[in-house]
């Protein structure tokens, strides 16, 4: 048996989520319209977020550290991994292979933008780029602006 | 009096409302078991119970549309967006319903809520919790919008917003929750202990919406101000040692032109400050005001020091936020011409 409503809620990525959104509604939702059982199912029920908001964000504050360990179904990657190895279309050796290139992948990609600049830590960008991708070409007014703040920032000392 | 920043002081005001008004509730995300992202409603859920103080999805266009009907039929609903950033998706129950509620039913309904957001920059938030959106507000007949600069003034006001009986739009300054901020990011942080403003009463009083303060007296320029940018102005006058005259304007709309022009035909020059974006931001319609009613008393042309009219950078918080320097160059300018 594969794990409960293994294919049911969105997995991994959000090509799948249409069609597993699509299963989900035709699984739950009668002719008739809506039911008690289909109220109780949301894709958000079975994603949540493990990692910080964001780079500021302490989330220790407001939550168990392991609350993402407790979301309904369980972690949705896991999920797939068992129920693909389940139908022999996945194996461990091949998991632990994929995972290994996938972090090398997003430990290269995030090398290479912290070099372009770090939020408190620069390098950073002419603070006179800000003026640039408001419009396709800049008006007169923001050409004017980004003049001005050119001209303050001579003048600070 | 006791000594309260303006998280503490906003606090106090719904303490005491909820205490005083059983209509009165609060609602928002976050707002109840957790008290707020800025801690604004701490306490008020295990004080007030879970029917009166209570988290709402993060639906905003739910919440103000539940907050209308409340209000409608006689609640006086307190609502908080978590940033003001997030008030746009609740911009259509704002504009076509919340404000014409009256006027469509000729006085039968009114929607008496308030709807508190912290507001503005210089806290590093990024383009999305930064953001000054009063001028989308102030420009739509119905609404009112009020933003103070300190924490006597945000019980006082909210206090008054609370009470009101059309849709107040609250503007939190997010950076003066805990002190006061002049805009020179290189000093260190101030809090409120030792602003006169931090001494704030304990229970019930308010400041009606509608009038403005004086920050500082003075004879030879007005400078219209609000929220953070009362600060700024006031630390640019002081280092340019000119004699200006800061009105707080406390209240957008209704806007307190008394005050306005009486500064203006003393004083003769006008400088308009705001954090939010220049066109057609706030500072417009005080600069149209101020040339309608008082052209013949102007000895120089009014300018404007706002931000600039790009997305709030992140990474170029104090090159967009405007700060004494920019406000210290145009009250020279003023001053010279």
């Amino acid at each position: 048996m594969p794990p409960p409503f293994a294919s049911l809620t969105p997995p991994v990525s959000g090509l799948l989520q249409p069609t597993l959104v699509r299963l989900a509604f035709e699984k739950f939702v009668p002719a008739n319209g809506p039911t008690e059982k289909m109220s109780g199912f949301s894709p958000e029920r079975g994603s949540t977020v493990a990692a910080p908001h964001s780079t500021s964000d302490d989330p220790s504050r407001y939550r168990p550290g392991d609350e993402y360990q407790h979301w309904p179904l369980g972690d949705p990657i896991i999920r797939l991994k068992t129920h693909l190895i389940h139908i022999g279309e996945w194996d461990e050796t091949r998991h632990l292979a994929l995972t290994a290139e996938l972090e090398s992948e997003v430990d290269a990609a995030n090398r290479k933008a912290q070099k372009l600049g770090v939020h408190g830590g620069g390098p950073y960008h002419d603070p006179s780029t800000m003026f640039e991708d408001v419009y396709k070409e800049m008006p007169w007014h923001l050409r004017e602006q980004q003049a001005e703040l050119t001209r303050i920032r001579a003048k600070k000392p | 009096m006791t000594a309260m920043n303006m998280v503490q002081a906003l606090n106090s005001a719904m303490d005491v409302m909820l205490a005083r008004d059983a209509n009165v509730l609060i609602f928002g995300e976050d707002v109840g078991f957790f008290g707020g992202v800025f801690r604004v409603t701490d306490g008020l859920q295990q004080r007030y119970g879970e029917q009166r103080v209570f988290d709402a999805p993060i639906a905003e266009s739910g919440q103000i549309a539940v907050a209308i009907g409340m209000g409608a039929y006689g609640l006086r609903p307190v609502v908080e967006c978590q940033f003001a950033d997030y008030i746009y998706p609740a911009f259509d129950q704002l504009v076509s319903e919340a404000a014409r509620l009256r006027y469509r039913s000729a006085g039968e309904f009114n929607a008496p809520i308030t709807v508190r957001a912290p507001y503005g920059g210089g806290i590093f938030g990024g383009q999305t919790h930064s953001q000054s959106p009063e001028g989308l507000f102030t420009h739509v007949c119905g609404l009112k919008t009020v933003i103070p600069s300190n924490p006597y003034d945000a019980k006082g006001l909210l206090i008054s917003a609370i009470e009101d009986d059309d849709p107040v739009l609250f503007f939190e300054p997010k950076r003066l929750y805990t002190g006061p901020f002049d805009g020179h990011y290189e000093k260190p942080v101030e809090n409120w202990a030792k602003h006169a403003a931090g001494e704030v009463p304990a229970g019930y009083y308010s400041i009606p919406l509608g009038k403005a303060a004086v920050a500082r007296a003075g004879e030879a320029l007005t400078i219209l101000a609000y929220g953070t940018m009362v600060h700024v102005a006031l630390a640019a006058t002081a280092e340019t040692g000119v004699d200006a005259e800061i009105l707080d304007l406390r209240s957008l709309m209704p806007i307190d032109i008394e005050a306005i022009t009486a500064s203006v035909e003393k004083t003769g020059r006008c400088l308009i400050v705001h954090e939010a974006t220049r066109t057609s931001g706030y500072g417009a319609e005080l600069s149209a005001l101020v040339q309608e009613r008082c052209f013949y008393h102007l000895e120089t042309p009014i300018l404007r020091v706002t931000g600039w009219d790009t997305p709030y950078p992140q990474e170029f918080e104090w090159e967009y936020f405007p700060g004494p320097l920019r406000v210290a160059e145009a009250i020279r300018k003023i001053m010279a011409g």
